[in-house]
């Protein structure tokens, strides 16, 4: 199994989840958390007053699937979040060892 | 007639006695609940053991007994000495023993303890009223002092069965009889349909427990209304008794006193003349804040009762002036616990106690709406901050404070948006009160467009420049996005403690900040009026000249601006256009641009300066023949690289991009314009930079108001290839 968690601009999430949707994902945990990439955080000054703009707001989305479907999720999420500028965000991946369903105790990609 | 909580704690004295162990020199006392004969099927019954600990033990099996019988027991064993003192940090174990009553053993220990008590209590009674009192305070903290949640807790939420207890313990309740008999049927009802000790009127058991949940959810706050007000004024009654003696002679507050008003204690008491429609009441809270006596809450409820007709007398002026002072959210409350709210404005008596279930809203819509109002008021007093800074700069907050009072009065009235109901009934109901117009169309303005900011920042790219024209087309003027922007921030604060997250406080000020800096951000022209400003500016280590200008849309305007300053010889550095929709459907071109002088034409000739105003001035209405002034500077040779030319559906919603780079030459971007223009094609917005001899420009475009054609993208690209 892997983990997908895809770090993208917050007016893309309805598209995302569609996209996600669209090919058959339906579990999914979305959060609305900020961050920063390698650009760091900057200062604004706004009439006077300087105030740090280091954490955007971004919606971070995290899907576990079969090693089978990874590219595919991959390559909708990269679609539905991608505008081509700066900002657009990013996605990791990760093995995941072990998906257990507390209702009945299924384990592994039965758990999914 | 036996209720309830007393055939519940017979029941349960019947079992204890038959259990009970003959312990001597030891007695059982029924405490707290169990002691007062109210037990609710699912409670904790409560024990007192009085024994020396060494007798405590010989319990046991008879506590095991009791649990294996089912029931919840919660005991501890103490001296008689123990029970006669306060401990620090155990002030429930001592409450508890108010509601005390023998069970089984030694009654000459009972007597003992009984009459021991009494006298503790005569002696102590005040240090434990303080200590309840401050008790119950933090008690209501933890439910924001309301008690208007959608899912209310009956036994621990202010105005719950909790404040009955204390209000009983201190022979303060009053009549509250029938309000106490309906928050107890409400838990007895609970405790029966979960089977266990749940006090939360939840959603599910709001369909469960009666007729139905608005009848349910109206009997709840009927009763916790009348108990919070009684405590309310027993808790304040207690704390001001404990401020020292000296500061009480000196009771600073019945400074405030008006003839028709006397203020004690910090609590207003009503002459016998005082007339119900008059508002100096709350002028005086909303001054000082200082709140009504429960007597005067009372008289001033009944006399608007009594008297159906008097309410049309109200005036927005001094609803205006009462809004303007510090305390307008305490006054606010006031008005409408008395009911004077829903008579001035009869859709706030329809949103009164409304229960809107959703899954991210906590109060009722009527105590969003309060919460609302105080988070706005409160942040004028808040430290240095962006959105501080914002309300504390903010013109008009009377109308932000009165668009945010009437913005959610059209909610439960069916499929219709409830915006746009709540605009309907606040247009009405301001004109009768005597608003002025312009007033009232930022107020119905406000209402009307309430929700947009929070859509918008939530669904929209907030770096692309449309999304701040859309908003700058929705608002209009800076003061209007001021207090939409601050309403928004209030309504979000208000659906739940944690709703306003720094992920949402973010995006709103990304979203007002794009905005107000938009193009015309800095000249965000107040009315529009039409005209040119023109200064001199010191960047980037050099001089550059900054022009202004606002005028009505037509085609080639842009073009001919461009063609109007170049035509003096000046370089173009940078340069941004938008074009704002009016309401009446006219078109606003807002334009900025930035050049530089390189043959120091205004510097040497300062009355240059004016010339060029004014021609910009009659080039933008059409009055300048800008291809003729242009016409020696035009003759220059084609640029030896040609120029690239990409067209972009996708990046914006309802225009194309066009991005073009080239290399600079004079006048290039009256060049560029003009061929756009001759295409027939509309100018949205521009942003043009210059970096050394290369230039960047961005032009959003449209024909007849859509996006180009493959078929127009042709004919553009090659009318811009002969033209630069």
């Amino acid at each position: 199994m892997k983990k997908i968690e895809a770090v993208v601009q917050p007016y893309k999430t309805d598209e995302v989840k569609e996209a996600l949707k669209a090919i058959g994902i339906d579990g999914m945990t979305i959060t609305e958390v900020r961050g920063h990439g390698r650009q760091k955080g900057h200062k604004e000054v706004y009439r006077g007053q300087e105030y740090a703009v280091d954490l955007l707001p971004k919606t971070k989305f995290e899907v576990v699937v079969t090693d089978a479907r990874a590219e595919e999720v991959i390559e909708a999420i990269t679609r539905a979040a991608r505008t081509g500028k700066i900002g657009d965000g990013k996605i990791f991946v990760s093995d995941m060892p072990e998906a257990i369903r507390i209702r009945n105790g299924d384990r592994g990609d039965a758990a999914l | 007639m036996a209720t309830a909580g007393m055939r519940r704690s017979n029941e349960v004295d019947s079992i204890v006695r038959s259990l009970v162990p003959e312990v001597p020199g030891t007695a059982l006392i029924a405490v707290g609940g169990y002691g007062r004969e109210d037990l609710f099927p699912h409670s904790d019954v409560d024990l007192l053991i009085l024994a020396e600990p060494a007798q405590a033990a010989a319990f046991n099996p008879f506590l095991r007994a009791l649990w294996d019988r089912g029931l919840r027991v919660s005991q501890s064993a103490h001296t008689i000495g123990e029970c006669l003192s306060i401990t620090e940090g155990n002030l429930e174990f001592t409450l508890s023993l108010i509601d005390r009553r023998f069970l089984a053993g030694d009654r000459a220990l009972w007597t003992q303890l009984d009459q021991g008590f009494r006298k503790f209590f005569a002696r102590k009674r005040d240090d434990l009223a303080l200590g309840v009192a401050r008790l119950t305070r933090e008690r209501h903290d933890s439910y924001q002092n309301t008690i208007y949640h959608l899912e209310p807790n009956v036994k621990d939420g202010p105005g719950g069965l909790r404040d009955i207890h204390v209000l009983t313990w201190f022979n303060a309740l009053g009549h509250l009889e029938e309000p106490a008999a309906v928050l107890a049927a409400l838990r007895q009802s609970l405790h029966k349909f979960y089977g266990r000790d749940t006090n939360v009127l939840n959603f599910e058991a709001q369909d469960a427990v009666g007729n139905s949940p608005d009848e349910v959810m109206a009997r709840y706050f009927w009763a916790a209304r009348k108990v919070q007000r009684a405590m309310t004024a027993w808790r304040e009654a207690e704390e001001s008794r404990s401020s020292s003696l000296f500061s009480r002679l000196r009771d600073r507050s019945s400074a405030f006193s008006t003839s028709e008003l006397s203020v004690i204690h910090g609590q207003i008491y009503l002459s016998d003349t005082h007339p119900p429609d008059d508002l100096s009441a709350y002028e005086l809270v909303a001054r000082h804040g200082v709140r009504l006596s429960s007597e005067a809450g009372r008289r001033m409820h009944q006399a608007l009762v009594q008297d159906p007709g008097r309410g049309t007398k109200f005036q927005w002026e001094k609803l205006e002036h009462i809004l303007q002072l510090p305390f307008a959210g305490l006054a606010l409350r006031e008005m409408h616990d008395t009911g004077v709210l829903g008579r001035i404005f009869p859709s706030w008596a329809k949103i009164e106690g409304m229960v809107v279930r959703d899954f991210y809203h906590q109060y009722t819509v009527d105590e969003h709406t309060l919460v609302a109002i105080e988070t706005v008021l409160r942040l004028r007093a808040d430290a240095p901050g962006l959105f501080p800074t914002l309300a504390r700069e903010a013109s008009n907050y009377p109308l932000l404070l009165v668009a945010l009072l009437l913005h959610d009065t059209g909610k439960g009235r069916g499929d219709e948006s409830h915006a746009a109901a709540s605009v309907r009934s606040a247009a009405r109901e301001l004109e009768k009160l005597g608003m002025p117009a312009p007033a009232r169309e930022e107020v119905l303005f406000l209402i009307g467009a309430h929700l947009e900011m929070s859509r918008i920042m939530t669904t929209r790219d907030l770096t692309d420049p449309e999304t701040a024209l859309s908003v700058a087309s929705l608002t209009g003027t800076k003061e209007r996005l001021a207090l939409l922007t601050l309403m928004t921030y209030g309504d979000i604060s208000a659906v739940n403690p944690h709703a306003l997250t720094p992920w949402r406080t973010t995006l709103l000020w990304q979203l007002y900040a794009v905005t107000a800096e938009l193009p015309c951000g800095a000249v965000f022209p107040p009315n529009h009026e039409p005209g040119v400003t023109l200064e001199h500016a010191t960047e980037h280590g050099g001089g550059v000249w900054r022009l202004a200008l606002t005028a009505p849309d037509r085609p080639f305007l842009f073009a001919s601006v461009a063609g109007a300053i170049s035509s003096f010889g000046m370089d173009i550095v940078h340069a941004e256009a938008v074009t704002l929709n009016e309401q009446n459907a006219e078109h606003i071109a807002c334009e900025r641009f930035t050049f530089t002088d390189p043959f120091l034409t205004l510097k040497l000739n300062p009355e240059e300066t004016e010339t060029l105003s004014a021609t910009v001035e009659r080039a933008a209405n059409g009055k300048e023949d800008v291809a003729r002034l242009l016409q020696r500077r035009l003759r220059n040779p084609p640029p030896p690289v040609a120029p690239t030319i990409h067209f972009d559906r996708e990046a914006s919603r309802s225009a194309t991009v066009v991005t073009i780079t080239t290399e600079d030459r004079p006048a290039l971007l009256y060049r560029l314009a003009e061929a756009i223009s001759s295409e027939g094609c509309n100018i949205e917005t521009v942003l043009i930079n210059t970096e050394g001899r290369k230039a960047v420009d961005v032009f959003y475009v449209t024909a007849s108001g859509l996006k180009l054609t493959a078929e127009k993208e042709e004919q553009l690209s090659a009318r811009i290839r002969s033209a630069s």
